[in-house]
């Protein structure tokens, strides 16, 4: 037997209408999340894809200045190779021939110039005048000679300290550049990681977010059907009462 | 980037399950034959599927979350 107030069926009317106009949208609303989800997710890993091919970018830059800080050193370390152990000594090797030659040459300009208060005015001491200013001609050629080679030696001796001091300054740098590029591998292996674990977590992400907008759309489709089929019910039991009452006996 | 689109709607559709349920509940003093029955259980069968719902939202959010916090880290 049926026992039911008018009351209630409207208030039963009034909650199936009430949830139908609230599930209403409920489909659009996930799929709009969803698709604001996902397009902020892509935009992460492009900032991370940026963040790689940054880092990378940085190593290529760091390898570039270490293979040409590499080159100079190599450069600097023949020169001063070069200067060390062929130029200065074949500097030195000249200097001291030259010094022998001028110990020589004076030896004889002595010995003639000795000669000559024993002789009288004639052929025989001009010639002695001759060969004394020959050789002297010859001494001042070979002092002048000693002087640029002496010169040669200081220049050399300036240059091979710039080396040095160059040398240093490149290893130094060296060192700073590769511990630098060894950190930043280090970062591109962090980034890198990080990349594969964003990409990998996006496509949970993706399935994750089907299925909620799958179930969303599932749900606002049935709950309303079944909502409105109990609400048509409702509205039939409401015209029997009504009917019902206008009755009149 | 956050899942609080998601958790907004899920406690929206907690919500306007939960007062179908109560609003209905309400009618069942003055409505106490078996046909209210029957429209109880249609009820509990909303509520079901809202379940269902729920868990694929709490799944999302959770990978969601999981998403962020790999996106916050910085080297």
């Amino acid at each position: 037997m049926a026992s039911v107030s008018y009351e209630a069926l409207a208030t039963v009317k009034r909650a199936l209408q009430s949830f139908q106009t609230d599930v209403s949208g409920a489909g659009f609303s996930a799929g709009n999340a969803a698709g604001n989800i996902l397009s902020e997710c892509q935009s992460s890993i492009r900032q991370t894809e940026d963040a790689v091919s940054a880092v990378e970018d940085e190593i290529r830059r760091l390898s570039w200045e270490i293979d040409q800080a590499e080159r100079q050193l190599s450069a600097c370390n023949y020169e001063w190779g070069r200067i060390y152990h062929e130029e200065l000594p074949a500097l030195y090797k000249d200097i001291q021939g030259a010094e022998g030659q001028l110990y020589q040459l004076r030896g004889q300009i002595r010995a003639l110039q000795a000669e000559l208060p024993g002789l009288e005015d004639g052929e025989a001491k001009n010639q002695l005048l001759s060969r004394i200013s020959a050789l002297d001609e010859q001494r001042k050629i070979t002092e002048g000679h000693l002087q640029q080679m002496e010169a040669a030696v200081a220049e050399k001796e300036r240059r091979k300290e710039i080396l040095q001091s160059q040398i240093a300054k490149l290893k130094s740098n060296l060192m700073g550049m590769e511990s630098e590029r060894a950190t930043q591998k280090n970062r591109l292996g962090k980034w890198q990681n990080k990349l594969e674990r964003q990409k990998s977590a996006f496509s949970r992400v993706e399935s994750d977010l089907n299925a909620y907008v799958s179930a969303a759309r599932f749900f606002e489709s049935s709950s309303s059907g079944a909502a409105a089929a109990s609400q048509s019910a409702v509205n039939r039991c409401i015209e029997s009462i009504e009917s019902y009452e206008s009755v009149i006996l | 980037m956050h899942s609080n689109q998601i958790r907004t709607d899920l406690d929206r559709f907690q919500t306007m399950v939960k007062k179908l349920g109560s609003d209905v509940g309400q009618a069942s003093v003055l409505w106490e034959d078996e046909k209210y029955a029957e429209l109880s259980a249609a009820i509990r069968v909303i509520a079901d599927m809202s379940k269902n719902l729920i868990v694929a939202g709490d799944r999302c959010c959770a990978s969601v979350d999981k998403f962020a916090q790999i996106s916050e880290e910085q080297y």
